[in-house]
C-alpha cells in the first residue's frame, strides 16, 4: 500500500496545465504541472533515484487545498473542484494505461472520492485505487465533543476496505491554519492547537486511521501556554505515530535563502506528515518520507541522469513553486 | 554543415542565455560560420545534435531537421530572438499523422516559433524575460478553424493544447470529432439537465478548447488522449450600458475514458460579472472589477444539490466609490470615502431539487478603511457573515 500526502497549494484544473520554463521543461521531469504530479503518483523513472521513494504507483492521493467555491463546511463543491479531480483521475488512468498495455484488468483502477467543502473555497481531494480498495464512507469531520466544526478547515476522511484481506482503515485529510504571530514562543499556537483537537474527531477514535496534510507544525514543536508550560501538538492523539525524522523540512521557500545550508536553503520548515495509529506498521518494513522534489532533481535528458540542483538551484525553485510550496509526504508498507 | 548554438556567439554577452534559456541547448545546422545576418536568422534546428530534450519533437514530427528563419537583434543590450519554423507543410503533414484527434483532413496548418528576449545585465541564473518554444496547431471546427497551442513537449507525458475563441459559432455536432465512437461529443453534452435553458435553436459560441494528451516517444512513438476540455456559451452580455457585462456565461464540459464504450462527462456553468471602469467603458478584459459565478447541477446520489456560489474580486484594490463611478459615472458621489475598499464579497446557496427548498444559504462581506462614523475610531476592517441552514 502507498499513500501519497500532498498540499498543492490552491489546486485548480488550470493550474494543472501551467507549464514551467522552457529551460526547466528540457530536465524531463514534467511538461506541465499535471504532468509533474501525475509522474510522482504513479511512481514514474523521474523519481527513482529518491531513497526509499520505489515505483510503485499510489494506491491513495491525497490533495491538500483542492480549490472549490463555497464555503460551507461539509458542503456540496462547486467550480473547478469536480474538474479537477476528474483530470487528476484521468491522468492516471491514462499512465496507468501506459503502464499495462492491452491489460483490460490492471491492478490499478483509479476513482475519486466526491469531495465537499472543509474551508473557504477549500476542499481535500481523494483518489484512490478501486482495485484493490473498496470506498465505505466519507465524511467532513465535526468536533465530536461539542458538535462543532472544526475551525477554520475541517478534516475529511474516507473509509476504505482492503479487498485482500477485508481489513479497513481511514484516511483524513487537513489544512492546519499557519504559523501566527505573537512572538516565538506562541509561532506555532495556532497549527499546535488545532492538532490538539484533532482526537474529537470520529477517525482520531477509529483503528486504523491516517491523518495526513499540511499540519503547519512538526511534532516536536510546541508553544508556552499561560501556565507556563510547553504545549505539543499530538499530545491527545494516543496511540498516533509518524515514521518522519523530526523536523524533516517539507515546505518550500519562494526564493533560495544562502543564508542557510542545503536543503534549508530552499525548504524552511517542517510542515507535512502523516500520523497514523496502524500497530501493524513497524518502521523496519515502512517507508515513509518526505520527497525532496528540488534536491532530487535530474535532468532525465542528459548524459546519465545528472542530479542538478546543485548548478541549477534557482531555476529548480522557481518551477517546483508553480507546482506548490510544499513537498509531498509518502507512506508506503 | 557545422553545428551552431546561441551561446557560440552571444553566450560571453548574455550570461543568463547558457544556464536559463532553451536557447542553451539548441543546436543549428548552418551554412558558413553564423546563421545571423545582419538581423536575419536562416538555419536548421538539428534535433538529435540539440539533445534527448528534443526526442519527443523528433518523433513527432518524424523530421532530424527543422529550418527556422526570423530575426536576431541586440538592441538595448539585449538579445531579442524571433524564429519561425520555414517548412510548415512538411510540419503539417507530421503533426496530421501524429496527432490523430486533430489530424488527417482536420489539420490545416502546424508550426512552430522560439521566442526570447534575455537583457544582458541578467545574471547567470536569473530568467530570461521571455523564452519560449511553441507549438501551434490549426484545425478545422464547423465550418471555422481554431488554432491550439502548447510549449513543445520535452518529455514523455502529459502535455496540454489550448485554444481560446472569440465570435465562434458552433452547433453541438461540430465537436463530435472530440468524442470518437457512438458516444459523441453531443451525448455527452448536458442537453436535458439544463431543462428550458437549452433547446436546439439556442446559439452557441465556442469560448475555450484543450486537449489533455500523452506522448511517449520509445519504443516507437503514441499518443493517448486523456482528456477534452471545453467551454462553450456566450460572451460580452451587457446589463448596464456600457458599465456592467455578464462575460461569458458557459457551460464548461471535461470529458475522461474518451476512447471508451462510455465517455465520462462532468460539466457545470460558470460566470462572470465584470465592471468597467468608466473611463474606458466596454472594455471587459480590463475591468475594475469581477464577480465569478459557479453552478453546480444535481447529480444523484452523490450531489443531490443544485448549487451556486458566487465570489468578488477586486485585482486592483479599488475603494467602493469607484464601483458608484463606475457604474453611474465619475461626478457620481455618495458620500463614501474613498479610503473604503471591498475585499469580500462571496455567496453560497444550495437547493435541494427533491423539496424545491434553499438548504443552505451564507454570504460574507468584508470591508476595509476609516469608516464614515467610526472615523475617529481604530476600527479598519468590518465584516459580516450571514449562514443558514435548513
Amino acid at each position: 500500500m502507498k499513500i501519497v500526502s500532498w498540499n498543492l497549494r490552491n489546486i485548480g484544473n488550470t493550474k494543472l496545465t501551467n507549464t514551467f520554463t522552457q529551460k526547466y521543461l528540457g530536465f524531463g521531469l514534467g511538461n506541465d504541472v499535471a504532468d509533474y504530479v501525475a509522474g510522482l503518483v504513479m511512481g514514474s523513472n523521474r523519481w527513482n533515484a529518491v531513497p526509499n521513494l520505489t515505483t510503485n504507483p499510489a494506491d491513495i492521493f491525497i490533495v491538500i487545498e483542492l480549490k472549490t467555491g463555497g464555503k460551507k463546511k461539509g458542503g456540496a463543491v462547486s467550480g473547478t473542484c469536480i474538474p479537477t479531480m476528474n483530470n487528476l483521475m484521468a491522468r492516471l488512468t491514462t499512465m496507468v494505461g501506459q503502464r499495462y498495455p492491452g491489460n483490460p484488468n490492471p491492478p490499478y483502477q483509479y476513482q475519486y472520492v466526491t469531495p465537499q467543502i472543509i474551508g473557504y473555497h477549500e476542499a481535500v481531494g481523494i483518489i484512490f485505487n478501486n482495485a484493490s480498495l473498496q470506498f465505505n464512507a466519507s465524511a467532513v469531520l465535526r468536533n465530536t465533543q461539542n458538535n462543532n466544526w472544526i475551525t477554520p478547515r475541517s478534516v475529511f476522511a474516507a473509509q476504505f476496505t482492503v479487498r485482500a484481506n477485508n481489513t479497513s482503515f481511514n484516511v483524513a485529510g487537513l489544512h492546519a491554519p499557519p504559523p501566527g504571530g505573537g512572538g516565538a514562543n506562541l509561532k506555532y499556537r495556532p497549527p499546535i492547537d488545532y492538532s490538539n483537537v484533532l482526537h474529537t474527531t470520529t477517525a482520531a477514535a477509529a483503528a486504523n486511521t491516517f491523518f495526513m496534510g499540511d499540519f503547519n507544525t512538526d511534532p516536536t514543536y510546541t508553544y508556552t501556554n499561560g501556565a507556563n508550560q510547553p504545549v505539543h501538538p499530538f499530545t491527545n492523539l494516543n496511540g498516533f505515530r509518524t515514521f518522519l525524522t523530526p523536523v524533516t523540512l517539507s515546505s518550500v521557500r519562494t526564493n533560495v535563502n544562502n543564508a542557510f545550508n542545503p536543503p534549508a536553503n530552499y525548504l524552511s520548515d517542517a510542515y507535512d506528515n502523516i500520523v497514523f495509529n496502524v500497530p501493524a506498521l513497524q518502521q523496519a518494513t515502512t517507508r515513509q518520507i518526505v520527497v525532496d522534489m528540488i534536491g532530487q532533481s535530474r535532468n532525465m535528458n542528459g548524459m546519465n541522469t545528472p542530479n542538478v540542483s546543485g548548478t541549477n538551484l534557482k531555476l529548480l525553485v522557481n518551477a517546483y513553486n508553480t507546482v506548490s510550496d510544499h513537498m509531498p509526504v509518502v507512506i508506503e508498507f | 554543415m557545422p553545428n551552431w548554438s546561441f551561446t557560440d556567439q552571444y553566450g560571453s554577452a548574455y550570461p543568463a542565455l547558457a544556464n536559463n534559456s532553451i536557447l542553451g541547448i539548441l543546436v543549428f545546422d548552418i551554412q558558413g560560420s553564423s546563421p545571423v545576418s545582419g538581423t536575419s536568422f536562416t538555419g536548421s534546428l538539428d534535433l538529435a545534435a540539440s539533445g534527448t530534450a528534443l526526442s519527443i519533437l523528433a518523433a513527432l514530427t518524424g523530421m532530424s531537421t527543422i529550418p527556422f528563419t526570423g530575426t536576431v537583434t541586440t538592441t538595448d543590450n539585449t538579445l531579442t530572438v524571433s524564429l519561425a519554423s520555414a517548412n510548415n507543410d512538411a510540419l503539417t503533414t507530421a503533426f496530421a499523422a501524429s496527432i490523430p484527434i486533430i489530424g488527417g483532413q482536420l489539420c490545416k496548418n502546424a508550426s512552430l516559433t522560439i521566442n526570447s528576449v534575455i537583457p544582458a545585465s541578467l545574471a547567470a541564473d536569473d530568467f530570461p524575460t521571455t523564452d519560449t518554444m511553441g507549438l501551434s496547431i490549426t484545425f478545422s471546427i464547423g465550418s471555422g478553424t481554431g488554432t491550439v497551442t502548447a510549449q513543445v513537449p520535452m518529455s514523455n507525458g502529459f502535455f496540454t493544447l489550448n485554444a481560446t475563441f472569440q465570435n465562434f459559432g458552433i452547433g453541438l455536432s461540430d465537436l463530435n470529432f472530440l468524442v470518437p465512437g457512438s458516444s459523441n461529443f453531443s451525448t455527452c453534452f448536458p442537453s436535458t439537465q439544463l431543462g428550458p435553458y437549452y433547446n436546439n435553436k439556442t446559439q452557441l459560441e465556442l469560448l475555450a478548447l484543450s486537449l489533455d494528451l500523452y506522448v511517449t516517444a520509445t519504443p516507437a512513438l503514441s499518443i493517448a488522449v486523456s482528456g477534452i476540455g471545453v467551454s462553450v456559451g456566450i460572451t460580452n452580455i451587457p446589463l448596464y450600458q456600457q458599465a456592467l457585462y455578464l462575460d461569458p456565461l458557459a457551460i464548461w464540459i471535461h470529458i475522461t475514458n474518451i476512447n471508451s464504450a462510455t465517455p465520462t462527462p462532468a460539466w457545470g456553468l460558470e460566470g462572470k460579472f465584470v465592471l468597467c471602469n468608466y473611463q474606458t467603458p466596454g472594455n471587459t478584459a480590463r475591468p475594475d472589477f469581477t464577480f465569478d459565478l459557479e453552478m453546480a447541477f444535481p447529480n444523484p446520489p452523490s450531489q443531490p444539490n443544485f448549487s451556486l456560489s458566487g465570489s468578488f474580486d477586486n485585482p486592483y484594490n479599488q475603494p467602493v466609490s469607484q464601483i458608484v463611478s463606475d457604474l453611474l459615472g465619475q461626478a457620481t458621489d455618495l458620500g463614501i470615502g474613498n479610503s473604503i475598499t471591498l475585499e469580500k464579497f462571496d455567496f453560497f446557496t444550495d437547493a435541494d431539487v427533491t423539496t424545491g427548498t434553499i438548504s443552505d444559504f451564507e454570504f460574507e462581506i468584508a470591508m476595509s478603511g476609516q469608516f464614515g462614523i467610526f472615523q475617529q475610531f481604530s476600527l479598519e476592517s468590518f465584516s459580516l457573515t450571514v449562514a443558514y441552514s435548513a
